[in-house]
C-alpha cells in the first residue's frame, strides 16, 4: 500500500486528472484511511485555485522602445 | 499552425512593420513575465529586446512545428540563459529542471507516514483566504523566491493557463519534469499557506 510520502507526491496528477487508473485506486484507498491525507489534498486543490486568483501585477514593459530597437536592428 | 499564424510568420519574415508590432504587442508581456526568475526585473525587457531582433532575424527559418508564442518563449529563455551564463551565474543553471525532493520531508517518518500532519485552516475558499491582504503579498514574494525553473513552470501554468506539453518546450524538459517542478512549487506554497494559517506571518 501507498504510504503517505508517496501520495502526497501524486497530488497535482490526481486533483488534476492525470494520474493512472491503478494510481488512483490505490491514492482512494490511501484517501479511506488516512484524515492526514484527505486534509492535505483538500488543502492543496484550495492552495492552486488561490495562486490563480494572485496573478502578480504584470511587469511594466515599453514595447515602443522594443519597436524602435528592431527598427534600428533593421537598418543595420 | 494555422493558416493565420502562417500568414503572420510570412509577414514576419518581410519585415512587415504592422505584422511585427502586432506580435511584439501581443507577447512581450508574457516574455518579460517568463525570463524574470532568470535574470530579475531589471534585466528582463533588456534580454527580451535582443530576443525579439534574434527571433526576428531568424523567423524565416522558423519550421512550424511549434506555435509562435512558444518558438518566441524558447528564445527568450534561451537569451536569458545566455546572459545569466555570461553574468557567471551557471550553477542554479545546472540545477535547472532538478527535482530538489518534497518539502514535505521533515512533516513525515521515515515510514513514510505523517508525524506532523496539516493544521486546519480557518478558509475553505480561495476569497476567504484572499481577504487577508498580507497573505497575498506573502504568496507573491514566496512565488518569487522559488528556483528559476519552479517559478518559471508554475508562472506559465498558474497565471498563463498553458498545457504542460507548451511548457515543456518552452523551458526544454520533459512533460514528467515539469510536472514534479510544478507540484514542487505548489506544495512550498501550500506549506507557506499553512504556516500562515497557524502563526499569522509568512
Amino acid at each position: 500500500m501507498l504510504n503517505c510520502h508517496k501520495v502526497t507526491d501524486m497530488g497535482s496528477d490526481l486533483l488534476e486528472g492525470r494520474s493512472r487508473w491503478a494510481e488512483r485506486a490505490a491514492v482512494r484507498l490511501h484517501l479511506m484511511l488516512c484524515d492526514g491525507y484527505r486534509r492535505y489534498l483538500r488543502q492543496l486543490r484550495l492552495t492552486i485555485a488561490t495562486i490563480r486568483r494572485v496573478r502578480p501585477r504584470q511587469p511594466h514593459v515599453n514595447t515602443d522602445q522594443v519597436l524602435e530597437a528592431i527598427d534600428r536592428s533593421d537598418k543595420r | 499552425m494555422g493558416p493565420d499564424e502562417a500568414e503572420l510568420i510570412d509577414r514576419l519574415a518581410r519585415r512587415d512593420r504592422a505584422a511585427i508590432e502586432q506580435v511584439v504587442r501581443a507577447h512581450h508581456s508574457f516574455l518579460v513575465g517568463m525570463v524574470m526568475p532568470l535574470v530579475g526585473m531589471e534585466l528582463a525587457e533588456d534580454v527580451v529586446q535582443e530576443a525579439w531582433i534574434k527571433a526576428l532575424t531568424a523567423v524565416s527559418r522558423f519550421e512550424g512545428r511549434a506555435r509562435l508564442r512558444t518558438w518566441l518563449a524558447q528564445i527568450a529563455l534561451n537569451t536569458a540563459r545566455s546572459r545569466r551564463r555570461s553574468q557567471s551565474r551557471e550553477i542554479s543553471l545546472e540545477e535547472w529542471g532538478r527535482d530538489p525532493g518534497s518539502p514535505l520531508v521533515e512533516r513525515l517518518a521515515g515510514n513514510g507516514h505523517w508525524k506532523d500532519p496539516p493544521g486546519a485552516w480557518h478558509h475553505t475558499t480561495p476569497e476567504e483566504l484572499l481577504t487577508e491582504e498580507e497573505l497575498r503579498e506573502c504568496i507573491e514574494k514566496h512565488v518569487q523566491r522559488l528556483p528559476p525553473d519552479q517559478q518559471t513552470v508554475l508562472r506559465l501554468r498558474e497565471f498563463e493557463s498553458l498545457e504542460l506539453e507548451e511548457i515543456g518546450l518552452i523551458t526544454e524538459l520533459s512533460e514528467g519534469n515539469v510536472r514534479v517542478l510544478l507540484h514542487r512549487a505548489r506544495q512550498k506554497l501550500h506549506a507557506m499557506i499553512d504556516h500562515f494559517q497557524k502563526v499569522g506571518t509568512c
